[in-house]
């Protein structure tokens, strides 16, 4: 209760010094700090540590701030502060414009696939005529590193592309109609890669340097398809890998990288 | 407000403001860019300010002005001020400066605080409005100052 009042008062006395109690709670205050010398010493105390106006500091003439007087000087650049909310509006633009650019950037790739059909079901990869990509394969020695190709930029990339595509397509008169694609196939659990014959290389229409294949439908029976219950995409798919490259082996190994930091080697025996 | 109220408010004030940006920065060139600031913040508005306004618009601006100081550099150790002393004023200065001392145990706003209370008179109500802060929270910060100020002093005199 002791502590209660004196804290109390403490609160009192504070507000008594700072002129915030009206003229009856002001007496009622004065008449303890009177009655009571530990109040008054608290008081005192208090009183004490209160800034008194007379802190002899220098006066400055500050005349030159009066405006129209002989002594005025140009108006100084006031320093603008950052705010924070330009800050996040500044962060989000950011965000939002790489989102963009990705988006842009996978669309850009997406084209670049040819415009080939892509089902759930049926994967193909044709980017050049069949026979062209078995010599590929075939000029590659077993065991040869691959040369590092020079970085080269999208737009030569592109470039060539382009070219190898209408080269593809000039030379169409001279190839059969039909030609080989190369697809992965999968019913249920089982799958496989086979060659089938497909439509003839046909530009889509209103696009440019997009083209593309039809299947026919159904493609093979499952027996001439020799499909084997699946393992899994990732061994389907060096399976795959193996089978057009020419690359046969028992195992590989697949580096599997997860974030930044985490980097896994794995061998895959097939 | 019109330009002759705008000039007297310069003649008026400006030694307060650049006292309380003193005080709080403790720096005398940068004390005086907050006045000249303030001072520019109030002219270009000075149409739209009232004359009795006048003077609580300066502080706000110069708070805010040196809050920014505060967050952009470090305040520096208090700077020597040349005092007028007299011998029979000598006790009362000791413990002036004293006070001016225990000042620097106080957070940024509290010593703001302090300086608008005791420097110029201002009542919670308009402390809380050029700090931007309510009534109740002034009254909490400037007594645990005073509290914090008080018991620092009583340990200074014990060990003097």
């Amino acid at each position: 209760m002791e502590q209660f009042e004196e804290a109390y008062m403490e609160e009192q006395i504070l507000l008594l010094l700072d002129n915030e109690l009206d003229t009856e709670q002001a007496g009622k205050v004065w008449a303890q700090i009177v009655a009571f010398p530990e109040y008054k010493a608290l008081y005192e105390e208090y009183a004490s540590v209160y800034l008194t106006q007379d802190d002899n500091l220098p006066l400055i003439d500050f005349s030159y701030l009066e405006k129209g007087s002989e002594y005025e000087l140009p108006p100084m650049q006031i320093k603008k502060t950052f705010k924070p909310a330009w800050g996040i509006a500044a962060g989000i633009a950011l965000i939002l414009a790489t989102g963009i650019l990705l988006r842009v950037n996978n669309h850009e790739v997406a084209q670049l696939d040819g415009g080939l059909a892509k089902s759930d079901k049926i994967h193909q990869a044709v980017q050049a005529p069949m026979h062209q990509l078995a010599a590929d394969s075939l000029e590659r020695k077993p065991g040869s590193r691959k040369v590092p190709q020079p970085n080269r930029s999208r737009q030569v990339h592109q470039k060539d592309r382009g070219q190898e595509l209408k080269l593809a397509i000039a030379g169409s008169e001279t190839v059969p109609a039909s030609r080989s694609a190369v697809a992965s196939i999968y019913q249920g659990d089982a799958s496989g890669v086979s060659r089938v014959n497909s439509s003839k290389l046909q530009e889509a229409a209103g696009t440019h340097n997009n083209y593309y294949v039809s299947l026919p439908a159904p493609v093979k029976s499952p027996d001439e398809l020799k499909l084997e219950t699946s393992n899994g995409l990732l061994p389907e798919m060096i399976k795959a890998g193996q089978w057009i490259f020419g690359d046969r082996k028992n195992n590989t190994t697949v580096e599997i990288a997860i974030g930044n930091n985490e980097k896994r080697s794995i061998k895959f025996k097939l | 407000m019109t330009r002759a109220e705008y000039n007297h408010i310069v003649k008026e004030w400006a030694n307060n403001v650049f006292r309380f940006a003193l005080k709080t920065i403790n720096d005398a060139e940068e004390a005086k860019d907050v006045v000249q600031q303030a001072f520019e913040v109030l002219w270009t508005r000075h149409e739209s300010i009232d004359f009795d306004k006048g003077k609580s618009y300066l502080f706000t601006v110069a708070h805010r002005r040196c809050m920014d100081y505060y967050r952009r550099d470090k305040p520096k150790e208090m700077e020597h001020i040349p005092e007028i002393i007299t011998s029979n004023e000598q006790s009362k200065n000791e413990w002036r400066a004293y006070l001016q001392e225990a000042l620097k145990i106080l957070d940024q706003r509290s010593k703001q605080l302090i300086l608008l209370k005791d420097y110029e008179g201002y009542n919670y109500q308009e402390i809380g409005k050029i700090t931007g802060l309510n009534e109740s929270q002034v009254k909490v910060y400037l007594h645990r100052a005073r509290k914090l100020l008080k018991n620092y002093l009583i340990q200074k005199k014990q060990l003097l």
